[in-house]
C-alpha cells in the first residue's frame, strides 16, 4: 500500500500544472506516493501536459479525466479512487517543497494518527513576499489524543486544506460527500473528517506553497460577495450537519467545530453587513439568514453575539445595512476596531 | 524587385539588440533592403563591434550624425533625393526618431506604404511606469501606510508640500504627453505595425478601433540558426552551468535568484561542487556587493558583457539558460516584453529557466518551448534548483514549437505579409 495519495484537482491550470507536478517528483519517494489528477472538465491543455507525466510515472501518476463538477466533485472522486494510507489535496496552482516533502514521506510510512498536520507557506509572487503558518504551539512529531488536548494550543486557530493529511479511511468513514458545483467547499473537508479523527500529530514540515499571484487575490472580499449564494449554501450545510450531530461529539470536537463556524459566520455576515454594495438585496439575505440561524442553532447564534458588528446589528435590527451612508461607514470603522478585538 | 526602405539608427556592426532584431529578419528575408542607419559614433551607440556576414540582400546606408536629431534630418534628406526607389518602409523603435522619421515621409510622400515595427511601447513604458511614484509622500493618503498624527494631518506646511508635489509631477508627466502624441501619430498614421507579441499588440492598439487593430501584425523576435557557432566546446567541470547573458538592473534583478542560491547554499554544503553560474553583461552594485556577502563567488560569477557571437556560443555550451523577466505586477497582471534574447535562447537548443510573471508574453514564450517558468519566489526558484541539481531535474526542448521562432519562418511570415498585403 502507498502511504500516500495526493489529490491534485485541476481546471484550465495548464500554466501551474507542470509547477505543481515537478515538485512531487522526487525518485527516492515515487514508490510511496500515488498522484491522483482529477481534470474536472476543462478544456486547455492541462490534460496534456499531465499525459506526459503519466506515461513517464504509470505506477505514480493517474488522471481521471471528468465532467466538471467543482472543486467538491473531484475531492469526492479522489477519496473514491485512493489507494494510500493516507490522503492531503494539492490545488494544480500551488506546490509542495520537495525538499521537505521528502522528509514528510519518509515519516508517513511509519505513521499512525488520524490526522497529520504540517505549516505552509503563502507566497505572494507580486511582491515576492512570503507568509509563513506555523502551529507553534505544537510538538514536532508529538501525537495528540483530539479529546484531551487544551484547544488553547491551537490559539484560535483550525487544520485547513493546506496543512491537513488525513488517514485515507478516515476521510471514508466520516461519510465525507463535498457539495458538488460549490465553492468554498474546502469548509466541509475541515469539519467533517475532524468528527472521527481520535488522534493527529504535528510534523513542523514546511510543505504547502499557497500560490497568490495578484495583490487582489488575497483580500478579495468582491469574489465572496459575487459568490455569496455558493457561500450561504455552503455554510448552511455547515451548520445543519453540526447542529444534527453536535450531541455525538465530544465537548473538545464541539468546540472545535463551532471556533470553524464562528470564523465561517463572521465571514458570512461580513458579506452583506459590510461588502455588497445591493445594500437592499443585502438587508434582506442578512436578516433573512440571521432569523435562520436563530431558528436551527440558537447556541451557534449566540456565540457569534461576541462580534460587536454583529451585536450592534443585530440591536438596530440591520436598519444601518439598507444605508449607503455616511453615518453607516462611520458606525462600520467603529464596528471593525471593536470586531479586531475579537 | 521593389526595395524596402528601413530606418533603423541601430543596425550590425552598431551593437544593440533592435539591431541585431532587425538583422536577423531582413537576412532571411527573401526581399531586398537598403538600411538607414548610423554610422559608427560614441555619442549614443552600445559599441560597434557586431561583424556579423554582410547579407546580399541587404545595402547598408550609413549616415554620419553626432546626434539623433541630425540624423533624423540627413536620412530625410536622403528620401528626399531618392524617394523615387522606394515604396515601402519600415522604421525601426528603438529610438523614437526613426518612427518620427517615417511620419516626415508619410507627409512628404503620402501614397508610401509604411511599416511601424515596436520593439517597445514609446509611450506608458511600464518600466517606466514602474518607477513612477505615484502618490505623494505629503498626501493624506499616506495614513493608511503609516502613523499619522493629527498634526501632521492638519499641518498648513504639509497641504503645501502637497500641492508643491503635485504641480512638479505635472511637469514631469509633459514628456510622457509628448511620448503619447507621438505614439498615437505612429499608430494611426503608419498603414502597418509590427508587434512582437500579442499582450504588447493588447496594450498598444486596445484602444484604437478596429480597423486600427487590424493594421497591427505579431510577428516574433527569432534565432538565427547559422550564425551559432558550433565549432566551440565547452570545458566541462563537471557542474551543472547556468547562463544569463544580457542587461540587469534594479528592475529586471536577479535578487531572488541570488538569494535561493545562498538559501541552498546554507543546506547543501557541497552546493559549489554542482553548479555554476555565469552573468555576463551589467549587474547593479547592491547584487555585487550581495554576493560578496553571502560568499557565492565560488558559485556565481559576473562576466563583462560579450559580443552576439561570443554569446550564442556560451548559450549553446550551457546547461541551462537563464531568463529573468522585471516583476511589473502593481503596474500590469500580464507581461506585454518578450526579450530579443530568448529568441537567441530558444535557438541555442538549452533548457530554459525563466524567472518571469506567470502570464504574459515571456512565460508564453518559455512555455512554448518546454522552459520553466518561475515566479517571484525564493523558494520556487530554490525548489527548481533542487531538483535540477540533486534529483537529476531535466526538460526537453519542445523542437515542434522551436520552429515558430526560427529566422527562416519569421522571415516568411514577413514577406508574404508583404506579398499579400502591400503589393498586391
Amino acid at each position: 500500500m502507498k502511504a500516500l495519495t495526493i489529490l491534485i484537482p485541476v481546471y484550465n491550470t495548464e500554466k501551474y500544472i507542470k509547477r505543481c507536478l515537478d515538485s512531487l517528483i522526487v525518485s527516492k519517494i515515487m514508490d510511496d506516493i500515488e498522484i491522483l489528477v482529477v481534470n474536472d472538465g476543462g478544456k486547455d491543455h492541462s490534460v496534456e501536459i499531465i499525459q506526459k507525466y503519466v506515461d513517464s510515472y504509470p505506477e505514480t501518476v493517474r488522471l481521471i479525466d471528468k465532467e466538471n463538477g467543482g472543486h467538491g466533485s473531484t475531492i469526492n472522486a479522489g477519496i473514491k479512487e485512493a489507494k494510500g494510507k493516507y490522503f492531503r489535496v494539492l490545488d494544480s496552482d500551488d506546490w509542495f517543497n520537495s525538499t521537505d516533502f521528502v522528509k514528510f514521506v519518509n515519516r508517513l510510512k511509519s505513521e499512525d494518527a488520524d490526522l497529520v498536520v504540517c505549516d505552509y507557506r503563502k507566497e505572494h509572487t507580486y511582491n515576492s513576499k512570503s507568509e509563513y503558518f506555523v502551529y507553534k504551539n505544537l510538538e514536532d512529531r508529538k501525537c495528540y489524543c483530539f479529546d484531551d488536548i487544551d484547544l488553547k494550543i491551537l490559539e484560535g486557530e483550525y487544520f485547513v486544506m493546506a496543512t491537513s493529511t488525513y488517514k485515507t479511511e478516515i476521510l471514508r468513514t466520516s461519510g465525507l460527500k463535498m457539495l458538488e458545483k460549490t465553492f468554498y467547499v474546502d469548509m466541509q473537508y475541515n469539519v467533517v473528517p475532524m468528527t472521527k479523527v481520535e488522534t493527529f500529530t504535528y510534523y513542523h514540515l514546511d510543505i504547502y506553497r499557497y500560490f497568490i499571484g495578484r495583490k487582489e487575490q488575497s483580500m478579495n472580499m468582491d469574489n465572496f460577495v459575487r459568490n455569496q449564494e455558493h457561500h450561504k449554501k455552503m455554510i448552511k450545510w455547515l451548520i445543519e450537519y453540526y447542529t444534527h450531530i453536535s450531541s455525538k461529539l465530544s465537548s473538545n470536537k464541539r468546540e472545535y467545530i463551532e471556533i470553524i463556524l464562528t470564523y465561517t459566520l463572521n465571514t458570512h455576515y461580513s458579506i452583506y453587513c459590510e461588502y455588497d454594495k445591493d445594500h437592499a438585496r443585502a438587508y434582506k439575505e442578512i436578516v433573512d439568514f440571521d432569523q435562520y440561524l436563530l431558528k436551527v442553532n440558537k447556541a451557534l447564534y449566540e456565540r457569534i453575539n461576541c462580534m460587536a458588528y454583529i451585536r450592534y446589528n443585530r440591536k438596530t435590527k440591520f436598519k444601518f445595512v439598507r444605508l449607503n451612508g455616511r453615518k453607516w461607514n462611520t458606525a462600520m470603522k467603529m464596528a471593525r476596531r471593536l470586531k479586531g478585538k475579537f | 524587385m521593389k526595395k524596402i526602405l528601413v530606418i533603423s539608427w541601430f543596425y550590425p556592426p552598431i551593437n544593440s539588440s533592435e539591431g541585431l532584431v532587425t538583422y536577423k529578419l531582413l537576412r532571411n528575408s527573401k526581399l531586398q533592403y537598403d538600411v538607414c542607419m548610423q554610422e559608427s559614433n560614441a555619442s549614443w551607440s552600445y559599441g560597434n563591434k557586431e561583424y556579423l556576414p554582410e547579407c546580399e540582400n541587404v545595402r547598408k546606408i550609413p549616415i554620419q550624425a553626432d546626434t539623433l536629431e541630425i540624423w533624423k534630418n540627413k536620412t530625410i534628406e536622403y528620401f528626399n533625393a531618392h524617394k523615387k526607389e522606394y515604396d515601402i518602409i519600415m522604421t525601426r523603435s528603438m529610438p523614437p526618431e526613426s518612427h518620427e522619421i517615417g511620419l516626415k515621409i508619410k507627409e512628404i510622400k503620402p501614397e508610401i506604404k509604411w511599416i511601424a515595427s515596436f520593439g517597445d511601447p514609446i509611450a506608458n513604458n511600464p518600466f517606466v511606469l514602474k518607477t513612477i511614484k505615484k502618490i505623494s509622500p505629503y498626501s493624506l493618503q499616506n495614513r493608511y501606510i503609516r502613523p499619522m498624527g493629527i498634526r501632521e494631518i492638519i499641518s498648513p506646511k504639509r497641504m503645501i508640500k502637497n500641492e508643491i508635489w503635485k504641480k512638479r509631477m505635472k511637469k514631469e508627466q509633459i514628456p510622457y504627453k509628448k511620448e503619447q502624441e507621438l505614439e498615437d501619430a505612429i499608430i494611426t498614421k503608419s498603414d502597418y505595425i509590427i508587434m512582437n507579441n500579442p499582450y504588447q499588440k493588447q496594450y498598444m492598439t486596445g484602444k484604437y478601433s478596429d480597423a486600427i487593430k487590424a493594421k497591427a501584425i505579431v510577428l516574433p523576435h527569432s534565432f538565427d540558426y547559422s550564425l551559432y557557432d558550433k565549432e566551440i566546446d565547452a570545458e566541462n567541470s563537471g557542474k551543472i552551468r547556468m547562463v544569463y547573458i544580457g542587461h540587469l538592473d534594479d528592475i529586471r534583478t536577479p535578487h531572488l535568484f541570488l538569494k535561493a542560491i545562498a538559501s541552498m547554499k546554507k543546506e547543501h554544503s557541497d552546493l559549489a561542487e554542482k553548479l555554476e553560474v555565469f552573468f555576463y553583461g551589467n549587474m547593479s552594485v547592491k547584487e555585487k556587493v550581495y554576493l560578496l556577502d553571502n560568499e557565492l563567488l565560488d558559485i556565481v560569477q559576473i562576466k563583462k558583457p560579450v559580443d552576439y557571437k561570443t554569446s550564442l556560443s556560451l548559450m549553446k555550451n550551457s546547461d541551462w539558460l537563464i531568463h529573468i523577466d522585471a516583476n511589473l505586477s502593481g503596474v500590469l497582471d500580464e507581461n506585454i516584453f518578450f526579450a530579443a534574447k530568448l529568441a537567441d535562447y530558444i535557438g541555442a537548443d538549452r533548457p530554459i529557466f525563466g524567472i518571469t510573471m506567470f502570464d504574459g508574453a515571456g512565460a508564453d514564450v518559455v512555455r512554448d518551448v518546454n522552459g520553466l517558468t518561475v515566479s517571484y519566489t525564493v523558494d520556487e526558484i530554490k525548489n527548481y534548483l533542487y531538483l535540477i541539481l540533486y534529483e537529476g531535474y531535466q526538460i526537453e526542448v519542445n523542437e515542434e514549437n522551436r520552429k515558430k521562432y526560427d529566422a527562416v519562418n519569421v522571415a516568411k511570415k514577413f514577406d508574404d505579409f508583404v506579398e499579400n498585403k502591400i503589393l498586391h
